[in-house]
């Protein structure tokens, strides 16, 4: 192998595959990140085993080949040179790799890259391997982050539970629709496909929220007028995200980023079983501040497992109605703040976890949000005023309140 | 790992025949070839001495599960053999105690409740180039209390692609229900003639001392390949049962002396080695003492095994026995290496002849 | 890969639970009546069925199918238990979630309502393992239980459960399941599974499970794993390493026979043969166990779960072998089991036991060195004397201290004392009088920790031929300088000393005693307490008197 490149573009891309390398794992390889030289492209490659991330970035090929070498090294020695090319070159019976770049040269011993774990990929660079059979679809780039961030929140994190630190993401006719839920609240979001971009069957899987987290995160550099691949493999055991980089070819860029997820082999919960099917009073507020009343009376809550009462008041007559937050904290005092709301049905009260409301209202962005409630005891559902019925719906358990 | 197997099993293990065999028959696919094995446990425990060959054997399981050419044995050829040989597979996983700054440790590390948690988190996700994920769980009998508790349910009901494999040094030294939830193999120890027939042909151990490394072994394959591969194994025996027999005969300040010696410098691989070869050739004594000298392990010293058990009482040694035993728990666990010693030094039968 | 059988068999509905009927019968009373407590506290061996009564329990609370059905196991709700994927029901790992942190958590999220059944379902395994201020989060919990939240606490170890915790609860006492219970139900999962097993084989495997139904049909999993098409005792024997009785009753014939070569090579050839040292162990104890009812109760009614022919072998063999032997060979091959866990010679302790069984076959007279002035005289000769208990550390000895095995150089010495000058009261006093010096010699000649060991000397007494000391409590100084070797040496420096052979006589106990004392003495020697080093011997390496 001998390849060069420019450094701030290795550097990119080491930082983007280096998020997917094991700080801890008893497999040596893991430590290691793939490089390796084909196509005039340079393709950097790690993995824990449950997400890897495959990058590839442009460079000069002269002779193709492929090692294994320390990422947390290699991470370094390239944030430390100068932005300007690198050339690699491989010498393959001592399997080492000698990296130089202006005044700066280092060898780095490897593992031999037959060695590394296999990772699937869409083949869209490589002429040679055929092109990764599956579910296709395609996804508009930022809407896919803006559906991961409203719904990842409501995961598990308790490991105990192991599905439901997962996204059940699904595919049903031309709708994609993604959902987290840790028993006490509920995120789904869900978007149209448009007619040649969905799968053509339907299908679940269950994806480590991690995963998509990471995704979010990657695709915040990516080129948003290219949509975003996403590929499941035929065993449904991993799923695929292709992610185009910016076009221009500025520095610090990468060409494209594939990450693969495994996926979580279970059940999910039936969700559908916890969303109200219809409501007794609905209440529509401004988001922020609503939001901002809901942390105030957080402040209160804290010292009470975090539960604040909601008292819901009719307007009289054409005036408007209110929504009353109250706090309250046996040995430092309570709260009771009161916003503006159109309510539409009978009054009520109802008692939510103020945290929850606040991870949910955070990801609105919307300016107002509708909250649905049929009595004190069943769960509540907020959702965005202005976007489709079956867009996004978050439901919340009530809590019991303390008698 | 290619020549020649003694079993007919084909696997990368010597002994335990009776093991693999079954094992293949769990792992053998229902019809055609790649179809999915009928009766698969989920959860398996290997127990045995130590050295006996667990991790070996649970190691070939794994091997043979991820096997990409064959339903029954590792063909050892394929890349998941490869990468199993150079400890890379990506769907295998080595778990094992760890000391207290996070590295492996099989003395006295722990299996810790961090590593039940990544374990559950790992076992949920799909395989990443085969059919199984497997698991293997080394001396479990190190788990702390919470590792073990955190990992029941996952012993119990894991996604079905995952195989558990468990070693441990005997059952009763786990939570019961963790062993309730497994299928249990105890490893029994090797038949002498194995151990040297893997010797000689695995390890190039010539006939003479291969057999006498068996018969040292007591059934413990990697004891004798251990003793083999250490640069003066035998010398070193040699040395040391020279050194025991002077101390039969040693006056008590002599044994004093030598018990500080031990206790000034600790070496633990060098303390236990000896009490293990100690043990062993107090055991030959009693043997003979029984008239069952054609027993022994120590099969090129059978005159001096004679003469000392003439000399010395029955019940003098067997007590001793029953020292070592005690001696040898307390140095593993405690406190004052002196002591311990003194007392293993001082109640050891004695060939002084003189009388009061 | 397949279901393991126990998670397949795992009784779906209060019916199948088997062996538990006192509980799910007063459970389905209580559904039925309305009047489900808000905490159960589940107790009993593992395996016994607890978290199944508790899954089966959450069922039929949440259950949506018809009243007197419930648990249908159809239900939407049910299937989603089955499948593990029930949100309102909650299993939890009291070992490994223990922190008041985690009942924290608890209880923050106890207050949630359920999200679709009508009751949130808290299971909280091996609940014994919550640390004390875990437990008083849970107790307030349990106080003010929400209305729509039961809880089912499951533990092996009820005795560690607070009784503050136990009084909120209804409990239940799971108990195990009997062998022909256990036999039944794996006939019947062996007859719809489509295999084919011997009775003995399902009786052995029933048998081995101890009353767990979990183990029991584990190892039925991995018997019919084997591909075998019929299940077979010889199969279960070799997965558990269990031998045929006719080995077994081969060694208990070797013992009755004293014949050491012959048990010794049988238990190397169980070695080679792959029997597993533990399980062959508790099979003798066993079997000696049946040899010992049938010398006590001289009837054979007590064993009739066994086979005929096995009885007369042990009816045979209780003829020839001594109620004391039996019951000495039972103790020792009891106490071989926890020492079978694979040292440096797996097969060591049962050879030992063995050996130490047979000893016992020929009786011995204890030969007393001195002889006890307390004690009646016709005890030193009966070897009952020589099987009492231990006197409890710093009462006096009623008998020597130590006794000597037939052949030892101290017996010996006895007899070799025959023709020598007596003692007389001059030892005595120069003994008292010139004790430092004494020592002094004694730290030259043996060094500092005999001299150590002799500073707990509270007493002297002298006889014509011996001299006897006592070592208060503290048994393992005796014990050092009784130890032969030590003992000639401390001898031979005391001869020295006195200028007359002597034999020295270690006892336990304020005041030395000898059988003709010669002259008075009451003076203590020296005074300087235990030594400190010895003392910390004595408790933390656990030495101690081998008598």
């Amino acid at each position: 192998m001998r390849v060069s490149c420019l450094q701030e573009n290795l550097a990119k891309g080491l930082s983007i595959v280096g998020r997917a390398v094991s700080s801890r794992s008893t497999l040596p390889v893991l430590g290691n990140i793939l490089i390796e030289a084909k196509n005039n492209q340079l393709r950097l490659a790690a993995t824990n085993l449950e997400i890897a991330i495959n990058c590839w970035i442009g460079a000069k090929v002269e002779e193709e080949g492929a090692i294994t070498v320390p990422a947390r090294l290699l991470g370094e020695f390239v944030n430390s040179l100068p932005p300007e090319p690198i050339d690699l070159e491989l010498s393959v019976r001592t399997q080492t790799l000698n990296l130089h770049c202006a005044r700066y040269t280092a060898t780095m011993k490897g593992i031999d890259a037959s060695e590394f774990p296999i990772i699937v990929t869409t083949g869209a660079d490589n002429d040679e391997a055929p092109a990764l059979e599956g579910t296709v679809m395609e996804l508009n780039a930022a809407g896919l982050r803006n559906m991961i961030d409203q719904v990842a929140f409501a995961a598990s994190t308790d490991e105990s539970r192991p599905t439901l630190t997962g996204v059940e993401v699904s595919f049903k006719k031309d709708r994609l629709s993604m959902a987290a839920t840790d028993g006490f609240r509920l995120s789904v979001r869900s978007t149209h496909l448009g007619e040649s971009n969905g799968p053509g069957e339907d299908m679940t899987v269950i994806a480590p929220a991690r995963s998509l987290g990471e995704l979010a995160r990657i695709s915040a550099d990516a080129d948003d007028d290219r949509p975003v691949q996403v590929i499941i493999t035929p065993t449904r055991n991993q799923i695929l995200f292709q992610i185009w980089g910016k076009r221009d070819d500025g520095r610090g860029n990468f060409h494209s980023v594939e990450l693969v997820s495994q996926l979580i082999d279970a059940r999910f919960p039936d969700y559908n079983a916890i969303i109200p099917k219809n409501y007794n009073t609905r209440t529509v507020v401004d988001k922020a501040e609503f939001l901002k009343a809901v942390r105030v009376a957080y402040l209160f809550a804290r010292d009470n497992n975090n539960i604040i009462r909601l008292s819901v008041t009719p307007g009289e007559g054409d005036g408007p109605g209110q929504l009353q937050l109250m706090a309250t904290s046996a040995e430092m005092g309570d709260a009771v703040n009161i916003i503006d709301a159109l309510v539409e049905g009978e009054g009520m009260e109802i008692a939510f976890n103020a945290k929850y409301l606040i991870d949910v209202l955070s990801q609105i962005d919307q300016t107002q949000v509708v909250l649905e409630t049929t009595q004190g005891t069943r769960p509540g559902a907020i959702r965005p005023l202005g976007m489709g019925e079956d867009e996004f719906l978050h439901v919340i358990m009530p809590m019991q309140p303390p008698r | 790992m290619n020549a020649t197997l003694a079993s007919e099993t084909n696997w990368p293990v010597y002994g335990h025949d009776w093991v693999v065999q079954l094992l293949q028959r769990a792992i053998a696919p229902t019809g055609e070839t790649g179809s999915a094995p009928a009766r698969l446990g989920h959860a398996y425990l290997f127990t045995g001495p130590q050295q006996v060959g667990k991790t070996t054997l649970a190691r070939a399981f794994a091997q043979a599960l991820l096997c990409e050419n064959s339903d029954r044995a590792p063909c050892g050829e394929c890349r998941s053999c490869r990468l199993m040989a150079h400890g890379n597979h990506p769907d295998f996983r080595l778990i094992q105690p760890l000391n207290s700054d996070g590295e492996p440790d099989r003395e006295n590390g722990l299996l810790r409740v961090e590593q039940a948690a990544g374990i559950i988190r790992d076992v949920s996700t799909s395989p990443m180039e085969g059919r199984y994920k497997v698991f293997l769980i080394q001396d479990f009998q190190r788990a702390h209390p919470h590792f073990a508790n955190k990992l029941l349910k996952t012993l119990e009901e894991p996604p079905a692609q995952v195989v558990l494999a468990l070693t441990a040094s005997d059952r009763n030294s786990l939570l019961p229900t963790i062993v309730s939830r497994c299928q249990v193999f105890d490893l029994r120890p090797v038949d002498a003639a194995v151990v040297a027939l893997a010797l000689r042909q695995q390890w190039d151990v010539d006939a003479e001392q291969a057999e006498l490394l068996a018969r040292l072994a007591s059934g413990r394959l990697g004891w004798a390949v251990e003793q083999q591969t250490l640069p003066d194994g035998l010398d070193q025996r040699t040395a040391e049962l020279e050194t025991l027999w002077r101390l039969v005969g040693a006056n008590r300040i002599e044994r004093m002396a030598f018990a500080a010696s031990l206790a000034s410098n600790r070496d633990n691989r060098r303390l236990f080695g000896m009490l293990a070869l100690w043990t062993t050739w107090w055991r030959d004594v009693m043997l003979a003492q029984a008239g069952a000298l054609d027993a022994c392990s120590n099969v090129d010293c059978k005159s001096e095994l004679q003469r000392q058990a003439d000399a010395l009482s029955d019940a003098e040694v067997r007590r001793y026995l029953e020292t070592l035993n005690r001696i040898e728990g307390y140095l593993h666990h405690t406190v004052n290496t002196r002591l311990a010693l003194d007392v293993l030094l001082l109640q050891m039968p004695s060939l002084t002849t003189h009388r009061v | 890969m397949s279901q393991a059988l126990y998670r397949k068999w795992r009784s779906q509905t209060f019916e199948e639970v088997i062996g538990q009927e006192h509980v799910t019968q007063t459970l389905r009373n209580a559904l039925r009546d309305g009047r489900i407590a808000h905490a159960y506290l589940f107790s009993g061996p593992r395996g016994t069925g607890k978290t199944s009564t508790a899954r089966i329990l959450a069922k039929a609370l949440n259950c949506t199918g018809p009243e007197d059905e419930r648990p249908c196991n159809r239900c939407p709700t049910c299937v989603a238990i089955n499948e593990g994927r029930m949100l309102d029901l909650i299993e939890i790992d009291a070992a490994s979630n223990n922190s008041v942190d985690d009942i924290r958590d608890l209880r923050e999220k106890v207050g949630f309502r359920p999200s679709e059944g009508r009751y949130k379902i808290y299971i909280i395994d091996e609940v014994h393992m919550l640390s004390s201020s875990a437990f008083n989060a849970l107790l307030k919990t349990l106080e003010e239980p929400p209305p729509h939240t039961r809880f089912v606490l499951a533990t092996t170890e009820p005795h560690k459960i607070p009784a503050t915790v136990l009084s909120r609860c209804q409990r239940f006492d799971f108990r195990r399941i009997p062998v022909p219970e256990i036999t039944a139900h794996l006939r019947h999962i062996v007859e719809v599974e489509g295999f084919q097993a011997d009775d003995e084989a399902l009786t052995a495997m029933a048998r081995s499970a101890q009353g767990c139904m979990r183990d029991a049909v584990s190892l039925l999993d991995q018997m019919l794993s084997f591909g075998a098409e019929r299940v077979t005792l010889e199969q279960v024997h070799q997965v558990l390493g269990a031998v045929s009785s006719e080995s077994v009753v081969a060694l208990v014939d070797a013992l009755a026979a004293k014949d050491v070569t012959a048990g010794l090579t049988l238990i190397q050839q169980l070695v080679t043969q792959g029997a597993s040292l533990h399980e062959f162990d508790q099979q003798v104890v066993e079997h000696l166990r049946g040899v010992m009812v049938l010398k006590m109760t001289g009837s054979p009614d007590l064993l009739q779960d066994l086979p005929t022919e096995l009885v007369a072998r042990m009816e045979e063999q209780a003829n020839q072998l001594p109620l004391a032997v039996t019951l000495h060979a039972v103790k020792r091959f009891s106490e071989a089991a926890p020492a079978l866990k694979g040292g440096y010679q797996p097969q060591l302790p049962l050879e030992l036991a063995f050996i130490e069984a047979i000893e016992t076959t020929e009786p011995k007279v204890v030969e007393s060195v001195v002889v006890d002035v307390h004690a009646a005289p016709a005890a030193q000769t009966t070897p009952v004397a020589a099987q009492a208990a231990p006197q409890p550390t710093g009462q006096p000895a009623t008998r020597p201290a130590t006794p000597q095995p037939a052949g030892d150089p101290a017996s010996t010495a006895q007899e070799t004392a025959e023709e020598t000058p007596p003692l007389d009261e001059d030892a005595i006093r120069k003994l008292q009088s010139q004790w430092k010096e004494f020592l002094a010699m004694i730290k030259q000649t043996c060094g500092f920790r005999v001299q150590a060991a002799l500073n707990s000397v509270r007493d002297i007494a002298i006889s014509e031929r011996s001299v006897a000391l006592a070592f208060g409590n503290n048994t393992f100084a005796r014990d050092m300088i009784a130890q032969s070797d030590t003992l000639h040496q401390v001898g031979d420096v005391m001869a020295r000393f006195l200028d007359r052979p002597v034999q020295i006589d270690c006892q336990m106990g304020e005041k030395a005693k000898v059988s003709n004392p010669i002259g008075v003495s009451n003076t203590p020697v020296l005074d300087e307490g235990p030594d400190p080093l010895i003392e910390y011997a004595l408790s933390d390496l656990g030495a101690e008197v081998a008598s």
